[in-house]
């Protein structure tokens, strides 16, 4: 038996609870649920409703069950035909026990989300019963994580982004034309150099591509923070303030995004791209974007052309006490 | 095996590979249940007040928790070193709460490898910060050993690997994660059908006042009625030490088993099944002709005490007829429908009436075999109960026979007797016309005084007569009063009435 004393691996519940329950958390959870409801209420199939990360607590589960989109039978376990609708990815034994005594019935994948979808390589898909999961109508990443680049090739690569791009193709393979995104992050840029030069050629080569992509991005960013990406070196952006280190998510990875799924075909509506918390608590991004089938004969170009004007409209500071309010 | 030098004289240890384990433990479990059982009577050794296990939605990995002492490396070193010397009854034979311990050779625990592929265990201590890690891979365990030695005959991996991580000093707890359930165990916890139902009821998410009334349904007449998932759920809850629902035996008899129902209940053990909190799933549903006998024996290699129950008619559902076991309030298997083979034409039909339940003494542990489900024939402990049982359950036939039996066949006759007179005097009255109203009013003064409860008159006129025993009748009342011209005429028109 191995004796090394390790981090603490078991959860702190209070703290992961207090976390959970600020009003700004609670302000986008509402969000995700308006998005599963949508689906919830639309024609039956046979697809998954929604699969989260959600954590310990499970308290977008709770609120689903208050919504009564999750039926539960008289002891408070899920019916049987909810718990075919929803699942949860919790890779942390412990956490994935409090879910099961919490919510009876549900659905538990054990194993990190980046195993469920066999990584960033674009090469290996889930099948079976785990391409059903990543298939659901909505999916909603809470990631507990910065968005951290790592060299590949030549250039650098985003892992969580990758995933993302499967998310695509899985729906794309089982015909699902309609689903939607909910992603968070926690809003801190903890890049490397590499990763940031990387970051501000891509933006530069957008901007120069799109008048309208650069000038949402000068509203949302500001002029001083728009003319620093612009004009100083990468090193700067790894010094900047909390706020700005968010702001500076909401325009890189929605339009990450959009790059990479751009071959799939997808109409992107990006309804929420919203930045919250910081001090005292880790300052967060959170996006919601939603996945259609095109109207006919729309070219992959015009849709990306049309998809990129609608990626910045809905930038949002949601204030510690659940607040909102448009960043432009 | 090491080995003294002595060329003549020698002796050696005996070493046991952990595969005894699979070994051991290989077809000990007859069911699912079995295995979950052994598990949650850990937690119920440990002190647990309250285990929530959770099986759905597709049983893949089932896991189970308890908020009860938790056990640290040293005791789990200890305990897992050798397996089935008597560790867990070291520190006594009670636990710190008084609760007397079911496990004793420790290999309870082991149950989980005839369930899944692998075990992982997170456990800690009050006042500890340490939580315990444990992983057993089963599926490497059960690996041949030659296949897992290296080159310089160390073994390549564990039997089990383990790490100490840290929590608050304020928690204990263990969690038991059993990872990769096996194919067919995983189709009965998930839920399978029944094999003849394939529209089978699932208990799954009642509360124990639905569980109840799903039992006491005149139409269930086996758990098998519903499918796998609830027939596991039941079989769970029939051996752990549990309550008793509320309402399980008639009103009337609650009084002969209050003492024990409390002895249960002091237990203070709550298991929760997929939020389901389980409760005793003995329900007798036949208030009326029915009654307890209390069983209570001392005896010089063993006592018990329990109770019979008999109703009239045959116990429903079926796994609760017989004789049920326990020993420190865990079964020893289920309901035993041979009343531990007791003679089957002694009151064959009676057997089926009667549900029995015993608490035996410690020394009846001593009688049973390493699967917990049944007991030694020759151990004195159990021959000497086993006599009690039989003179007890005899007796219980014997009343049930006068005190549902026959009772219900009296009052049955008495019925019968109404209406034949009722249907007599009609008869009279019709015969009235013909035979006049003197022989009349002799039909209905013969039988009249039949109505009363003297069992023979009733008897007689209640009495079916074959062909045979009509015509002698018939035939000597008609030779003693007719003229022989009379009397042929007479026969002739019977037979012809008769043989229509």
């Amino acid at each position: 038996m191995k004796t090394r004393k390790k981090s603490p691996r078991s959860l702190k519940p209070v703290d992961e609870a207090m976390q959970a329950r600020r009003p700004d958390k609670e302000f986008v959870r509402a969000l995700w649920l308006e998005r599963v409801r949508r689906f919830a209420n639309t024609e039956e199939d046979d697809s998954y409703l929604y699969l989260t990360l959600c954590g310990a607590e499970g308290l977008d589960i709770a609120l689903l069950i208050e919504e009564r989109i999750i039926k539960v039978t008289e002891t408070g376990a899920i019916t049987r035909e909810s718990s075919e609708k929803i699942v949860v990815v919790e890779n942390r034994p412990q956490a994935a026990a409090a879910l099961r005594k919490k919510f009876p019935g549900l659905k538990v994948v054990d194993q990190p989300f980046a195993n469920l979808v066999h990584g960033e390589t674009q090469t290996r898909f889930p099948t079976g019963h785990h391409q059903d999961y990543c298939s659901a109508r909505v999916v909603n990443l809470d990631l507990n994580c910065c968005l951290i680049g790592t060299p590949h090739g030549r250039g650098i690569k985003f892992d969580e982004l990758l995933w993302i791009k499967k998310l695509g193709q899985l729906h794309v393979d089982a015909r699902k034309r309609e689903w939607t995104l909910c992603l968070t992050l926690h809003g801190e840029v903890k890049w490397d150099v590499a990763t940031a030069r990387h970051i501000r050629q891509f933006l530069l080569e957008n901007f120069e591509l799109s008048e309208k992509f650069s000038s949402d991005a000068k509203s949302l960013l500001g002029t001083s923070l728009f003319n620093l990406v612009t004009t100083s070196a990468a090193d700067e952006l790894l010094k900047l303030s909390r706020i700005d280190q968010q702001r500076l998510l909401m325009v890189v990875v929605p339009k990450k995004i959009l790059e990479l799924l751009q071959d799939q075909g997808w109409q992107v509506d990006t309804s929420e791209n919203m930045r919250y918390g910081g001090v005292p608590n880790a300052p967060m991004v959170s996006w919601i974007m939603h996945f259609a089938e095109p109207e006919e004969h729309a070219t992959n170009h015009k849709l990306y052309r049309s998809n990129l004007e609608k990626l910045l409209l809905a930038v949002r500071h949601v204030d510690s006490k659940g607040r909102a309010s448009s960043e432009i | 095996m090491p080995t003294d030098t002595d060329e003549k004289e020698f002796r050696g240890t005996i070493s046991v590979a952990a595969r005894i384990i699979d070994y051991l433990s290989s077809g000990l479990y007859k069911s699912p249940a079995a295995c979950l059982k052994e598990l949650i009577n850990n937690s119920y050794d440990a002190d647990a007040t309250q285990v929530e296990v959770a099986v759905k939605p597709d049983a893949d990995q089932i896991v189970i928790q308890d908020d009860g002492s938790g056990l640290n490396r040293t005791e789990f070193e200890k305990h897992f070193r050798r397996i089935s010397e008597s560790h867990k009854r070291d520190d006594g034979d009670d636990t710190p709460s008084g609760r007397p311990k079911i496990g004793k050779i420790g290999i309870g625990f082991i149950a989980a490898n005839e369930l899944c592929e692998v075990l992982e265990l997170f456990s800690t201590k009050k006042g500890s910060t340490e939580l315990l890690h444990i992983t057993i891979d089963f599926n490497e365990m059960r690996m041949p050993a030659e296949k897992r030695r290296r080159k310089d005959g160390e073994l390549v991996k564990a039997d089990y690997t383990g790490e100490l991580l840290q929590c608050g000093a304020s928690e204990h707890y263990t969690q038991i994660f059993l990872k990769g359930v096996r194919g067919p165990a995983r189709e009965i916890l998930a839920g399978a059908m029944n094999n003849s139902n394939k529209e089978a009821e699932s208990l799954y998410g009642l509360n124990p006042d639905s569980i109840l009334e799903r039992l006491r349904d005149p139409d269930l007449g086996t758990w098998k009625d519903f499918d796998r998932y609830s027939e596991t759920l039941l079989k769970v809850a029939l051996s752990v030490p549990v309550s008793y629902v509320r309402g399980w035996m008639p009103k009337r008899l609650h009084k002969y088993v209050a003492r024990l129902e409390r002895e249960e209940k002091k237990l203070n053990f709550r298991v929760v099944y997929d939020g389901t909190e389980l409760r005793k799933p003995i329900v007798f549903r036949n208030a009326q002709r029915s009654f307890i006998k209390s069983f209570s024996f001392s005896g010089e290699d063993v006592s018990a005490t329990g109770y019979f129950y008999a109703q009239h008619g045959t116990i429903k559902p079926e796994e609760l007829h017989g004789l049920l076991v326990r020993i420190r309030h865990a079964t020893v298997g289920g309901y035993d429908r041979t009343f531990w083979e007791f003679s089957q034409s002694e009151f064959s039909l009676i057997q089926k009436w009667i549900s029995a339940e015993i608490w035996a003494d410690d020394r009846l542990e001593e009688a049973m075999n390493i699967d917990r489900t049944t007991l030694r024939d020759t151990h004195p402990a159990y021959v000497e109960l086993r006599g009690a049982v039989h003179a007890a359950l005899r007796e219980v036939c014997s009343e049930a026979r006068s005190k549902i039996y026959e009772k219900g066949n009296t009052k049955r006759r008495g019925v019968a007797a109404r209406n034949e007179i009722v249907k007599v005097g009609k008869i009279a009255k019709e015969a009235e016309k013909t035979v006049g109203k003197v022989a009349a009013k002799r039909i209905s003064s013969t039988w009249a005084s039949s109505e009363s409860s003297d069992r023979k008159s009733q008897r007689t006129l209640l009495k079916s007569y074959s062909v045979s025993e009509l015509l002698q009748v018939v035939l000597d009342v008609a030779n003693s009063t007719l003229q022989p011209k009379v009397a042929a005429n007479f026969i002739t028109r019977l037979m012809e009435r008769l043989s229509k």
